[in-house]
């Protein structure tokens, strides 16, 4: 093990941070869908290929302005997210009364068949994606920091603020918050639950795809990042708390840091995945709901059952 | 073959035992036909997949479990054969049964969560364990090889030479035979019906003594056993293993191939991997479109049916070729009066309650209730909706824990007990929404009662044990008993709980606790929905069992039959004990029954508003 000087320490963090960032709006988006129907989605996976080998191809290949590659991907995002929906959960979500190994069996068909279908038609080769930002650190102490690292916090930032607005002060966000607490009650006071689960899919599509797209010159694209960043997420939502979008953002910190920013840098990448292992496996065991999960989910009152 | 308190798969009915003779005798000459064919090993991995889909489909079909860990132990085992075999020069016949020790120590660690959390939360919990394969082997890559993996593990060898490719195929297929059959050993013996119950209603499993823990962890252990011998014979088969033999993708299929087939049916793995390994072979194992189809293929397998192709098969099979059988007589008419051959108990029970209260957040469910059962008489707890009175039966079943108070049976405290314990010094119930294990037969289901007791261990239900016979034998014999007691037609209880109608299946839920010879019966509205013959067939039996010596706990809106049966009446009203008494020799008419009631509330109000509505509905007067 290297002794660690504190430039790099810092610069660990932050790194670590950086991609927690990436790693809590896939979590959030986890959250958002299972709040909301029950059901995780494990086809986020593909959707977050999605978006980093269209930001590459977009971006590289036909060289897209970056605002259009962004709109692109975000549209992106939405049809596939409600494709997933459409495809893999309308038809188990209606009728049966436990659902979740029914759909999250199909939902990983659907993902796995994704994915295979990026994979031929973009090849098994990496492609490094230059930052959208300069690539020229920013002197902070004596840390120098690349500008990317303020990217991410910056859209978790928006996407959290622009969420929680949503949510607690549009009449859409009130619908939203009381399908999650009752979705019985609030189907028998006229409220569509389906519509509710389906704008679900499709913010959690855009969430994904937009982590994909942030993700790409931190990871370079590749037909199987999905799978590498979904698996951090998984971490982060478990951690967090499942169905909780603070537990969301603060699992994916914790996550970004121990995974992707202090275990690489002083110890050895290969341990990343198994420590985060034996942190998720005793938060379950204490606290099932994780860390932030409970009553309140997405400012709700009452829990979800799933 | 005869069947022993057997939850005889309903699959049987249409597929012939000879076929599975024949599928076994057909793999078996398979070499003779085709040995070429076994040189890439792609058969061999076909049986590997059929292993790991059977251990798959005994763990979440049966078991309920979403436990897909399956690519961890068979990796695991690769390289504890690999290991094994290239740094301390064993053959495959010492390494195998340590790396299925390997795979059931990984396989219960992995299903350690489930402890307390289950559904997708495991699955998630599971991924995350095959993810880490690459980064594990990367890790301890001087043992493991790194990404390239472990090459020249010894072979199996006849006379110090390589055997023919013959021989190690021949030796997984007997491994595979022997699962299906232990597999079908377990899931058709009395443990097998305690699993099915612990996944479909794990509170009435509970309440019928049946430990969920102890059998969902010997679940995992054992479903850790055929990826254990597949993962340790396939290494040796290839003399190779590396991270990247099971992956994400082995997960897919396996779930797929138990999906499409039918899970929690005995077939279905085997139809589920037929159809997926062929589709593999078909395009080539290293195909890019292989995983597209596979992907596809389990979108389908989710989407269309619920329990897989068997599934559709037996629903059509039971559709146009079984008898209609939920109509005609559920009631055994046979002139005996029900209850009349119920053993006399030793000692009566004296189950009492001291100062028993409940909170809810801000709602007091039971506040200092008090109250004594003998044995020998029904008491029954009355009382609006909300009143509490399933939070006092859930104090007394052990499924609430009071917030003060104390529970005593014959004078020992009973309170810390969890309800399973409870099940074993005598108390038994039945719940409002019947928590029957509905794909199998009336019979096995009273049977769970009987075998919640006196569990069939594990190893008695694999090997057939004498014991296991005995077991069998005296469930079935209990079990055939308790139906005759609550007047259940013989040909009803070789039904499935699945085509009867709401009424009986109260009734078998009576059936149910009584096999299970309890002391202590709680009912919680157990004639809501009957008939009058029924009802009054059900109150000879609840008097019956009291006349043997027990105590029954009950709890009913049915003011005619609560009359007719209780030796005592409590009202309950916001969690208090409002009144209680004896009930009077009162007629069966609504308005007497009226009368009593508002007296017996102490007041004019209109709590029992919604009571009488049953009673004027069976018996109009006034």
């Amino acid at each position: 093990m290297t002794i660690p000087t504190l430039a790099t320490f810092e610069l660990a963090i932050v790194a670590g941070l950086a991609m927690g960032c990436i790693y809590g709006l896939v979590a959030i988006a986890y959250n958002l869908v299972l709040a909301a129907s029950g059901v995780f989605n494990m086809a986020t996976g593909a959707l977050i290929t999605t978006g980093v080998v269209m930001s590459y191809v977009l971006g590289q290949r036909l060289n897209w302005r970056i605002l259009a590659v962004i709109g692109a991907i975000i549209a992106l995002g939405a049809v596939a997210g409600s494709m997933s929906e459409l495809i893999g959960v309308r038809r188990l979500l209606r009728g049966a009364r436990s659902v979740s190994h029914d759909t999250m069996v199909s939902t990983l068909g659907l993902g796995l068949a994704g994915e295979a279908l990026v994979a031929l038609l973009f090849g098994n080769d990496i492609y490094p994606v230059p930052s959208y930002v300069s690539a020229k650190s920013i002197q902070i102490g004596n840390v120098p920091i690349p500008p990317l690292y303020f990217v991410t916090p910056a859209v978790l930032l928006i996407v959290a603020v622009g969420l929680e607005l949503l949510l607690r002060h549009t009449e859409f966000g009130i619908i939203t918050r009381a399908v999650i607490a009752d979705p019985e009650g609030a189907s028998l006071v006229g409220v569509s639950v389906a519509r509710v689960v389906q704008w679900s899919f499709v913010a959690a599509g855009i969430m994904a795809a937009v982590s994909g797209f942030l993700a790409a010159p931190l990871l370079s694209a590749s037909a199987g990042i999905g799978d590498t960043v979904t698996v951090y997420a998984f971490a982060a939502a478990a951690i967090g708390g499942f169905g909780s979008f603070r537990g969301g953002v603060v699992g994916g910190l914790i996550v970004g840091l121990v995974g992707s920013g202090l275990t690489p840098a002083f110890f050895n990448s290969n341990w990343s995945l198994p420590l985060l292992y034996v942190i998720v496996v005793p938060v379950l065991f204490f606290r099932p709901k994780g860390l932030f999960g409970r009553a309140g989910q997405f400012g709700s009152e009452g829990e979800r059952r799933v | 073959m005869r069947r022993l308190g057997s939850g005889l798969p309903a699959e049987a009915r249409f597929i012939p035992f000879s076929l599975e003779v024949l599928l076994g005798i057909v793999l078996l000459l398979f070499p003779l036909a085709d040995s070429s064919a076994l040189d890439a090993g792609r058969v061999e991995l076909l049986l590997v997949y059929l292993m790991s889909a059977v251990a798959l489909n005994f763990v979440l079909g049966y078991g309920g479990e979403m436990s897909i860990g399956q690519p961890v132990m068979l990796t695991a085992a690769g390289y504890t054969t690999g290991i094994l075999s290239i740094h301390m020069g064993w053959q495959w016949w010492i390494t195998t049964p340590i790396a299925a020790v390997v795979s059931v120590a990984i396989s219960v660690f992995m299903g350690l969560p489930g402890i307390r959390v289950r559904g997708w939360y495991l699955g998630v919990l599971g991924f995350l364990g095959v993810a880490l394969i690459p980064s594990i082997a990367n890790a301890f890559e001087s043992w493991t090889g790194g990404t390239t993996g472990l090459a020249s593990i010894i072979p199996v060898e006849y006379n110090g030479k390589i055997a023919p490719q013959w021989v190690p195929y021949e030796i997984l297929l007997i491994f595979t035979i022997l699962v299906w059959i232990a597999s079908r050993n377990l899931i058709s013996s009395g443990w097998g019906i305690a699993l099915l119950a612990q996944r479909d209603h794990p509170h009435a499993a509970s309440a019928s003594g049946v430990n969920s823990m102890k059998v969902r962890a010997a679940t995992s252990a054992l479903a850790g056993i055929p990826c254990g011998i597949a993962g340790s014979l396939y290494a040796s088969i290839q003399q190779f293993t590396s991270p990247q033999t099971f992956t994400t993708q082995t997960v897919l299929l396996l779930l797929g191939a138990v999906m499409l087939g039918g899970r929690g049916r005995r077939w279905g793995p085997v139809l589920g991997v037929a159809v997926f390994g062929a589709l593999s072979l078909w395009v080539g194992p290293f195909s890019s479109y292989n995983p597209l189809i596979l992907g596809c293929g389990v979108v389908i397998a989710a989407l269309l049916f619920k329990g897989g192709v068997i599934g559709a098969v037996e629903t059509l099979w039971q559709r146009y070729f079984m008898p209609k059988s939920a109509s005609g007589r559920m009631m055994a008419g046979n002139g005996r009066p029900p209850g009349a051959m119920i053993a006399p108990i030793g000692t009566p029970p004296r189950l009492e309650l001291t100062g028993v209260s409940k909170r809810f957040g801000g709602v007091t469910a039971l506040d200092s209730v008090g109250l004594t059962v003998d044995g020998g008489t029904v008491l029954t707890v009355v009382g609006a909706n909300g009143s509490g009175k399933t939070t006092l039966l859930n104090c007394v079943s052990g499924f609430v824990s009071p917030d003060a108070g104390q529970i005593t049976l014959n004078g020992k405290p009973v309170n810390r007990l969890a309800s399973n314990r409870r099940a074993h010094l005598g108390f038994a119930r039945s719940f409002q929404v019947p928590q029957l294990v509905e794909e199998l037969t009336v019979l096995d289901n009273v049977m769970l009662g009987a075998y919640g007791l006196r569990p069939q261990t594990v190893l008695d239900a694999l090997l057939r044990t004498p014991r296991y016979r005995k077991r069998a034998r005296a469930a079935t014999a209990t079990a055939t008993a308790a139906c005759q007691m609550v007047g259940l037609s013989e040909r009803v209880t070789r039904l499935k709980v699945g085509e009867l109608p709401l009424a009986v299946r109260r009734i078998v839920e009576i059936a149910r606790a009584l096999a299970a010879d309890a002391s202590i019966i709680c009912l919680d509205e157990p004639v809501a929905g009957l008939n009058l013959a029924e009802q009054a067939q059900v109150s000879q039996t609840l008097r019956a069992i009291a006349a043997s010596g027990r105590a029954v706990l009950l709890i009913e809106h049915n003011l005619p039959f609560v009359l007719s049966t209780s030796d005592h009446l409590i009202l309950l009203r916001d969690g208090k004990i409002a009144d209680s008494g004896a009930p009077p020799e009162a007629e069966d008419t609504t308005r007497q029954l009226g009368a009593y009631f508002r007296a017996f509330a102490g007041t004019g109000e209109d709590t029992f508003d919604k009571i009488p509505v049953e009673a004027e509905d069976d018996a109009p007067a006034s």
